[in-house]
């Protein structure tokens, strides 16, 4: 694998873990939150291999159950476990400091 | 939480939601992950996962190709490798489910020929003795049969039905060879082994024992 599709991962694990901290997630929602913060470079497919990891990595857990409301299909929602709060704390930061210092050096440009 | 059973059972009620393109991409996928030796249940709860996926895909327009990419082997590959693998108790289940089962049904024959042949007053003697060879063959014999065949099938699951036609002429050699090294395995075997005689109603209890067994341990909870 390229170091950039696996940079491309950790920021798309980060992301995930993100989406997921103040509410359960179902995979379908998951895409299409990620597709409309613009992160077009995901195809929907490739978060179930990801979703699958996390889970045996335990960062995440999954249940099935109706939808809520009347009627709804059961659908797969997804949580944070403590392991993965605290990865999501770790990328919180590396990501701002990654930030600042790629920002730092941009807006210097070749000065 | 829903059990299995429950999980197989939406999901063949999502099937017919499906329109026939996604149906066939998604039933390729069915096949390739239940085939697989991963664990049931996760097995099933991500294939139920994916099915809503897709509805709700197809809701919107897109084919199972624009969601899962054209290559639905390498993705059905990719999700394998991440789903916990059957182990220990299940493990063995699955080994030891179709030996267990054609054993079971050797039983209920002999048994079966055991009684007719003593209600008309046939060679019972001769009828009711079981190599422990024949034992062994069927065992082993229906357990590379049945995987073969399962491998054969997952081999199959996402060919052009061009490519099908060469693959299955390729497998049928392979399965055949098959069958005859386990023929000879079984000649050679049946020199070594004893011969036991098993009465008609021995081979009824066996039977029986066999029935309840499948079904206390394979069947899905």
């Amino acid at each position: 694998m390229t170091t950039h599709s696996q940079m491309l991962k950790g920021i798309l694990e980060g992301c995930i873990l993100s989406l997921m901290e103040h509410r359960e997630v179902y995979g379908y929602e998951l895409g299409t939150l990620l597709e409309d913060s613009g992160l077009t470079f995901v195809s929907e497919g490739s978060i179930y291999p990801l979703l699958l990891r996390m889970q045996k990595e335990q960062l995440i857990e999954g249940t099935i159950r109706p939808a809520p409301g009347a009627g709804g299909p059961p659908r797969k929602y997804y949580n944070l476990t403590d392991k993965g709060r605290n990865i999501l704390k770790q990328f919180k930061e590396h990501w701002g400091t990654l930030k600042d210092s790629v920002d730092h050096i941009l807006a210097r440009g070749g000065q | 939480m829903m059990n299995t059973k429950q999980m197989i059972k939406e999901n063949n009620r999502l099937q017919d939601a499906m329109k026939p393109d996604n149906l066939s991409y998604y039933q390729d996928m069915v096949v390739y992950i239940r085939s697989s030796s991963v664990q049931e249940s996760k097995g099933e709860e991500l294939l139920l996962e994916i099915a809503q996926h897709l509805l709700d895909a197809q809701a919107k327009g897109k084919t199972a190709e624009e969601v899962f990419g054209s290559d639905p082997e390498s993705y059905c590959k990719e999700l394998v490798e991440q789903l916990p693998k059957m182990k220990g108790l299940n493990r063995l289940q699955y080994h030891l489910m179709i030996p267990w089962i054609a054993l079971t049904w050797f039983f209920f024959v002999q048994a079966l020929v055991g009684f007719i042949t003593t209600w008309t007053g046939g060679p019972v003697e001769r009828m009711t003795q079981v190599r422990i060879s024949t034992l062994v063959l069927i065992a082993g014999g229906s357990y590379v049969l049945i995987h073969a065949l399962m491998r054969w099938m997952k081999n199959d699951t996402f060919q052009p039905d061009e490519a099908r036609r060469k693959i299955n002429v390729r497998s049928m050699g392979i399965y055949m060879a098959i069958t005859v090294l386990i023929l000879i395995a079984g000649v050679w075997l049946g020199r070594l082994l004893p011969v036991l005689t098993i009465a008609p109603w021995i081979s009824l209890v066996l039977f029986l024992v066999g029935i309840a067994g499948t079904k206390f341990l394979f069947s899905s909870k």
